[in-house]
């Protein structure tokens, strides 16, 4: 397992938004994670990543406790994100986006960069070549130097992607990365969300178009009103009946 | 504007040189002493309003007290030459140093707030220190000031107006070219993403705080070497040099300029310390002109002339196209 969540829990007031999940990713899987709106799915992507530290339960990434970190920490360790709300640095460029998100391999201080010391000019180096191949891997190479906030929004889902990537991480969340994109993006983010797996990236994801969950999933967990109500391969979970009352309702016909 | 930028791009070195010769032959284009101390504040104000920019244009936050440490550091040296007989040389880069030591301290007193915190901390603080000073008479001398802070000296040569000019434009010029570096470094990604977006540059990865107390500290240091430049040049020091009209100044010539670029500030001051030259007659109204222009550029121009983005322009999210 390369993450362990042991009843993890969030609450707003009196509102329970992710109620004692637990969920194992094992290496190298892709796992989704559905449930209608407002389920707490954001919520637990969240609480993973200390944006809303949990009140209560253990995160265990690659064998260390991670609850209790700071984001920046929670990153550092190897997990990047993208979010639901596309959050991209507006007036940044692509290239510069991609390097934000390749902070953490620099090691450089405030000092080398004064001094264009030596080690500041190699990482510099290799975070440009790094970040180029990264940009040309999503598609956006004649778009290196454009404002984030000019890309049409399907490009931008890329770039978030892209700049999750740069950091290194070997678990990547991604939460509804087919949002608002059409058939045709929509194929062909399954195409590269299946060539993340075969690098050995282990994602999760959070999506609602179904065609693409059943489609890449090795597992699927179901969340409703923050629990989890339902975990494993597609079939099982398209066929558990607490999963089809949480969507459709109670009173569903025989007929589908 | 863009064919300019374009030409200085593709010739680096002749347009350094140029520059080069045109700021060493300045004060002899001038001629006059009045218009070659004036050409010296200037200098003056592109360390402060290039090192406000580092806070306000790169890093988004919000300080109203830069002037207190412009006046910590003027404090600082004029003291240690006056009172310990320091070297001049000795006392700046201290100036610089101790005026950091206290960006530190409110920026780690403050920073970890919401964004508001830092700007009501730093407008107390600037009324603080001037307040300090005024006192507290057996340290600071009170309202009299301290008088006959020394010349600098250079190898047995003392300073005149022309050594004053030629000593602030190295200084403006080591602090544009560092900030310059710092800006296109990880550091300096670093701070924009603060700016940008807080939420998504902690989740790339950046020690949001941490960045920004470095930010703070990094710009304090460059405000308290100007104070330590202002005390030699003036050479005499007041807390009145450093009210919060002061602090006011700066950042419309911040805004002015154009937050978040390197030249913008350079243009800003420029501007701004000219300006009530021309218009003599209008220098009782200095602190008028200077709000006159902030309106005017918040209304018609949110970038400022020469910058990124406006510190007062909202922050656009792209429309969310429906799902299909």
């Amino acid at each position: 397992m390369i993450l362990s969540v042991d009843n993890v829990r969030k609450t707003f007031g009196g509102l329970v938004a992710v109620n004692d999940v637990d969920l194992e990713v094992r290496q190298g899987d892709i796992h989704a994670i559905i449930g209608p709106n407002g389920a707490g799915k954001t919520t637990f992507f969240n609480a993973l990543t200390a944006l809303v530290p949990p009140d209560s339960g253990t995160i265990t990434f690659r064998g260390e406790r991670i609850d209790g970190l700071k984001t920046h920490q929670v990153s550092a360790r190897g997990i990047g994100r993208t979010f639901q709300n596309i959050r991209l640095f507006p007036y940044l460029s692509v290239l510069e986006n991609v390097k934000v998100g390749a902070h953490n391999l620099g090691r450089h201080t405030i000092f080398d960069a004064i001094l264009r010391s030596g080690r500041f000019r190699r990482e510099e180096r290799e975070v440009e070549e790094f970040a180029l191949e990264l940009i040309e891997k999503v598609g956006l190479s004649d778009k290196r130097d454009t404002y984030a906030r000019n890309l049409p929004y399907g490009e931008q889902r890329k770039l978030e992607i892209a700049r999750a990537m740069a950091a290194h991480p070997t678990l990547l969340l991604l939460d509804e990365p087919a949002a608002g994109m059409n058939n045709t993006e929509t194929a062909a983010l399954d195409e590269f969300i299946r060539s993340l797996k075969s690098e050995g990236y282990t994602i999760i994801l959070i999506e609602h178009d179904m065609k693409l969950v059943m489609s890449i999933a090795d597992r699927i967990t179901v969340i409703d009103h923050g629990e989890k109500i339902s975990e494993g391969v597609a079939r099982d979970v398209q066929n558990d009946q607490r999963v089809i009352e949480a969507y459709l309702g109670k009173q569903h016909g025989g007929d589908q | 504007m863009n064919t300019l930028r374009d030409l200085i791009r593709s010739r680096p070195i002749v347009t350094a040189a140029v520059v080069t010769v045109f700021l060493a032959a300045l004060p002899f284009l001038l001629g006059n002493n009045y218009y070659v101390r004036v050409a010296t504040i200037v200098g003056i104000y592109v360390i402060l309003v290039s090192s406000l920019n580092i806070i306000i244009g790169f890093t988004g936050m919000f300080s109203l007290g830069h002037a207190a440490f412009y006046g910590i550091g003027a404090y600082t040296s004029a003291m240690l030459t006056t009172m310990a007989g320091w070297n001049f040389w000795l006392a700046l880069p201290v100036a610089g140093i101790v005026a950091g030591i206290f960006g530190t301290l409110i920026g780690l007193a403050t920073l970890r707030l919401r964004a508001v915190f830092l700007a009501f901390t730093t407008l107390g603080f600037g009324e603080i220190t001037r307040i300090v000073i005024l006192n507290w008479r057996s340290f600071t001398r009170g309202p009299m000031g301290i008088a006959g802070v020394p010349i600098p000296t250079l190898f047995g040569w003392t300073f005149d107006r022309y050594g004053y000019y030629y000593l602030v434009v190295v200084l403006a010029a080591l602090t544009v070219g560092i900030i310059y570096r710092v800006y296109h470094s990880r550091v300096g990604r670093a701070l924009v993403a603060i700016r940008e977006d807080e939420t998504a540059a902690r989740s790339m990865g950046v020690n949001v705080f941490g960045y920004k107390v470095l930010a703070f500290t990094f710009a304090c240091v460059f405000a308290g070497i100007a104070g330590s430049f202002f005390a030699h040049f003036q050479r005499f020091v007041s807390a009145d040099s450093f009210a919060n009209l002061e602090s006011f100044a700066i950042i419309t010539m911040v805004a002015l300029g154009g937050t978040g670029s390197i030249f913008g500030p350079i243009l800003g001051a420029l501007i701004l310390v000219i300006l009530p030259e021309v218009f003599r007659f209008l220098a009782q109204y200095r602190g008028v002109i200077y709000g006159l222009v902030l309106i005017l550029v918040i209304v018609l121009k949110p970038g400022g002339l020469a910058g990124v983005k406006g510190i007062f322009e909202k922050p656009k999210t792209p429309k969310r196209r429906k799902r299909r």
